[in-house]
């Protein structure tokens, strides 16, 4: 249910602020035609909602082994849900690899796939080659959590850690191209924009991991919040900061944050970090504390509206990152 | 009586072969001599003296850029950057080997120079 309104939160979001921000518009040229100009954005965003849950799945994993209803050993069954959700990311990452290639080469994805040279379109254009390289270390990953999934007690925490690791490679691979990368301060954006993502991905994903996979387990979510309290309050500090440091790289005049539609779309971020670190708050003054006294209806509620707020952020970030900077 | 069908497995494989490349683009010379693209950058603006001709595929480019202050040059798809920390000249070399249409623009302003489109 959650997941399914975060899904679509996100979606709606990508395509009210593109077309708020006029860059769903081609810029001058566009023969790579509409299938192209309107499915990257979408793939962009499913692809990152996806790593979304793989975290989820890999953060709830670290928690103390538990039973559920049925019996069966939690992390086995969190494995397959990583794996499955793994799989999705190859998968729509190769599609993204597709339309990077017909984005940057200006013709049809058809006319693409039809000269003949796939390989060198993956290989020479960076946009494709990033995304095809996260393809290859998203099904790693998706393997990794069949296998260690396979046995009963589920993945040992150092596999969990190890693949964890695998999916932030998997999701910063794409951030060495595009605008950070041409940016005129281009290793301090990419470095900051990199840290951003991470930490929002740790962030989303834990957050989302205790939403998906605490169903019905009021005691597992108390151990889960104690652990994850500090953890989210330390994502949110380096989101922010990390995104506020490449936003002054990108944006140096702050006259341009309401001048352009780069800067708009900024203020936007930060209002929903605003909202976000509102809801944290709520849920440090109150929430938690019902749930310590046996109460979890409110924080279970909070924390749902939450991600989807989040995921509505992740939209409004893959509409930021196709918007020019000034 | 293997060798039917495997004749006709070549006879498809062939005809799908020629297919593939009839429906590729318009056949074009087999990579031609070199071309030489040159721009000027200058008071913000850019001047180029003719529009890039079409190149074949495997055409070795060199683009030369001359500018009245710091630029950036890019040339997308290939990802080859010209940069300028002061006015002066600037060159890079690569071979156009995927077709398609590709931009050549400044970075920090945006400009576009060239679109080179490769067949």
């Amino acid at each position: 249910m959650v997941g399914v309104a975060a899904a679509v939160a996100g979606l709606v979001a990508l395509l009210v602020f593109r077309e708020l921000s006029g860059s769903r518009a081609p810029s001058g040229l566009d023969y790579a035609g509409p299938l192209t100009r309107e499915l990257l954005p979408v793939a962009r965003l499913v692809g990152e909602l996806a790593a979304v849950a793989v975290v989820a799945g890999l953060m709830a994993s670290l928690l103390p082994v538990r039973r559920d209803a049925d019996g069966a050993l939690r992390p086995a069954r969190l494995s397959r849900s990583v794996a499955g959700w793994a799989l999705v990311w190859s998968v729509v990452s190769v599609v993204s690899s597709l339309l990077a290639a017909s984005e940057i080469s200006n013709q049809p994805v058809v006319d693409v796939l039809r000269t003949g040279l796939l390989l060198d379109y993956l290989t020479i254009i960076p946009q494709a080659r990033y995304q095809v390289l996260t393809a290859v270390v998203a099904l790693a990953v998706a393997a990794g959590a069949y296998l260690a999934g396979r046995r009963p007690a589920g993945p040992t925490p150092a596999v969990v850690l190890l693949l964890l690791a695998g999916t932030g490679l998997g999701a910063a691979l794409p951030l060495v191209t595009g605008h950070a990368a041409s940016a005129a301060n281009h290793y301090l954006a990419i470095s900051t924009l990199m840290v951003h993502v991470l930490a929002a991905l740790a962030w989303v994903g834990g957050l989302a991991g205790l939403v998906a996979h605490l169903r019905g387990d009021d005691v597992g979510l108390r151990v889960a919040v104690g652990r994850f309290d500090g953890v989210a309050l330390t994502c949110f500090v380096v989101v922010a900061v990390s995104g506020t440091l490449n936003a002054w790289i990108r944006v140096p005049d702050p006259g341009l944050l309401t001048s352009t539609t780069y800067g708009w779309l900024l203020l936007a971020k930060l209002a929903a970090l605003v909202v976000l670190g509102g809801f944290g708050a709520w849920h440090r003054r109150r929430t938690i504390r019902e749930l310590r006294s046996g109460r979890s209806t409110a924080f279970r509620r909070l924390a749902a509206v939450e991600v989807v707020v989040m995921a509505a952020t992740v939209g409004l970030a893959v509409a930021l990152s196709r918007t020019p900077t000034p | 009586m293997a060798h039917r069908p495997t004749a006709l497995t070549a006879a498809a494989l062939a005809l799908a072969a020629s297919t593939l490349v009839a429906c590729g683009s318009t056949p074009s010379a087999p990579p031609g001599e070199p071309v030489t693209l040159t721009a000027e950058l200058s008071d913000g603006g850019v001047t180029v003296p003719e529009e890039a001709p079409e190149v074949s595929r495997g055409t070795e480019v060199t683009l030369q850029v001359t500018s009245d202050g710091p630029a950036e040059v890019h040339v997308h798809g290939f990802d080859e950057y010209i940069r300028l920390d002061a006015a002066g000249t600037g060159e890079v070399t690569f071979t156009a080997d995927i077709p398609g249409v590709f931009e050549i623009e400044t970075h920090d302003t945006g400009l576009l120079i060239y679109r080179l489109a490769v067949r």
